[in-house]
Formats: structure tokens, sequence, C-alpha cells
């Protein structure tokens, strides 16, 4: 059985990466502007509001759950009973 | 021994393991819904004339109607979870309603679609009737698994297949149900004005 060396492991991943590379070479460009198609005010507002809703909502989604668990381990911890009163404690004979 | 047992056993969480997924799942819905109404919003947008001319105009006191009904269906499976702590009838009897409250608001959306598909709205006739379709078809997709559910819940509340003291055992059906429910109005509020 054949030993790979350290240096051809380096070699053989720097390839994989030159191939990577020159594949870019001939990549045609991308267009990933979903507004593009229309420059009104209404849809650079309507891209922008949605962006943010879509930011905040996990956000949002975790907090009203951690909330809602928060509130439901709160409510289940069971309150401490009365503080014992001198007079219900056995009296002991000197 | 009994710190032995605590080591083991470890925190637990306040919610059954079946609520606290339908609430995970419940999150990667809600971004699902928030993703496609994103996107309404954006076509919205960039179109001048929302409706298109020459498309027919949606029926918004038809789907009122049945917006009236599932928002009442959310109410009865409310009560069905409250009923539950009182005894398996009471609790069936809710379910039931609410079962009928969504097959009647499938129903109505079911005879809705046929007349606008009639009327010359499908998803290629344009932008707007694609939007719909996908947006409103999501929804009642997602109240036909709901339904679903619902039914072999309430067959196994008939049965007694939830045993006592499991108080929560329609907790998790009753997250879902009122998410479907929920989601409904921010749709008809955003696709049919």
């Amino acid at each position: 059985m054949r030993v790979t060396t350290h240096a051809e492991r380096l070699l053989r991943t720097a390839l994989f990466a030159l191939c990577g590379w020159a594949v870019t070479l001939f990549a045609r460009n991308a267009l990933a502007c979903s507004v593009c198609i229309s420059a009104t005010e209404e849809t650079r507002e309507a891209y922008y509001g949605t962006t943010i809703l879509l930011m905040l909502l996990p956000f949002l989604i975790l907090a009203t759950f951690g909330g809602w668990l928060y509130r439901l381990s709160r409510d289940s911890v069971p309150s401490p009973g009365p503080p014992h009163e001198p007079s219900q404690l056995p009296e002991v004979d000197a | 021994m009994e710190s032995s047992r605590a080591v083991t056993s470890g925190p637990s969480l306040p919610v059954s393991n079946g609520a606290f997924a339908m609430a995970l799942f419940i999150a990667s819905e809600a971004m699902f819904f928030t993703g496609l109404i994103s996107a309404f919003v954006v076509l919205r947008a960039q179109t001048l004339d929302w409706p298109p001319a020459g498309q027919p105009r949606l029926p918004v006191v038809a789907t009122g109607f049945s917006t009236f009904l599932l928002l009442l269906s959310g109410w009865s499976m409310f009560r069905a979870r409250l009923m539950s702590r009182q005894g398996r009838g009471h609790s069936a009897k809710w379910l039931t309603l609410t079962a009928v409250l969504g097959a009647s608001f499938l129903l109505l959306q079911g005879a809705e679609w046929t007349r606008m598909i009639q009327f010359g709205l499908t998803t290629t006739s344009s932008l707007y009737g694609g939007t719909f379709y996908v947006l409103v078809g999501a929804h009642g997709l997602h109240v036909v698994a709901a339904l679903a559910a619902l039914l072999i819940v309430r067959a196994r509340v008939v049965r007694g297949g939830y045993s006592e003291g499991r108080e929560d055992a329609l907790l998790p059906m009753t997250m879902y149900w009122l998410f479907v429910v929920a989601v409904w109005p921010v749709l008809y509020a955003l696709v049919y004005f």
C-alpha cells in the first residue's frame, strides 16, 4: 500500500483549487439583483422592507418561543411553603 | 441514589416533546410563508396596475365569509383544548366542530378556485394568477394537512387514546391549527385587497 506524503496531499489540494479558479474564468456574469427589472421607488421600498422582515423574523420567532418557554418554566416552579412558626415546633423538656 | 438520578435525568422542558417539536416546525413554516409573502410584495410593487387589466377580480366578500369560518374554527380548536381537561366527550365535540369549519373553508376556497379558473385566471395567465395560486394554494395545502391531522387526533380522543393526566395532549395540534388560522388573515389582506 502506497503512503501519501504531506507534500503530495498539499499538491493535490492546490491542483483542485487551481481547477476551481480556472472555471471562474469561463463563467459569465450573473445578474443577482432582484429589483433590477424595475427601478421604481415602490419596488426598492418593497425589496428593503421584505429583506428587513426576513432578517428580523428568526429573532422574533426565537424571542416568542423563548419567552413562552421561560414563562412556562417560571410558572411550573413550586412556590415555597409557609415558614415554620415557633409555636408549631415540638416542645422539648429541659 | 437521589443525586445520581438528578445527574442522569438532567433539566426537563416545561412543555412536552411534541409541543416543542411543533414549535420548531411552526418556526420553519413561518419562514416559509414570510418568504412567499416577500416575493409577492416585491412582485406586486413592480407592477403598475394590480390586478392587471383583463384579469378577473378576486371575490372579496365570499372569501371574507370563509375567513370568518376559519377564524371560528380557531376559536373552536382553542375550546377543544380547554375541554380536554374536563372529559373526552366535550373535547371530541369541539374537535368535530373545528373539522367541519375547516372543511367548509376548504370547500368554499375550492368553489372560488373553480370560478376563477373558469374566468381565465390560471397560474400561466399572468403574474397575478401565478402569485395568487402559489400563496393561497400553499395555505390551502396546509389546511388540508391540518385537517387530516385533526381527524386523526379526534379519532384518538374518541377512542380514549390519550391517558388521564395528559392535559396537554392536544397542545401540538392546537398550536398548528392556530398557526394555520393566523396566517390566513395576513394572506387575505395582502392578496385580496
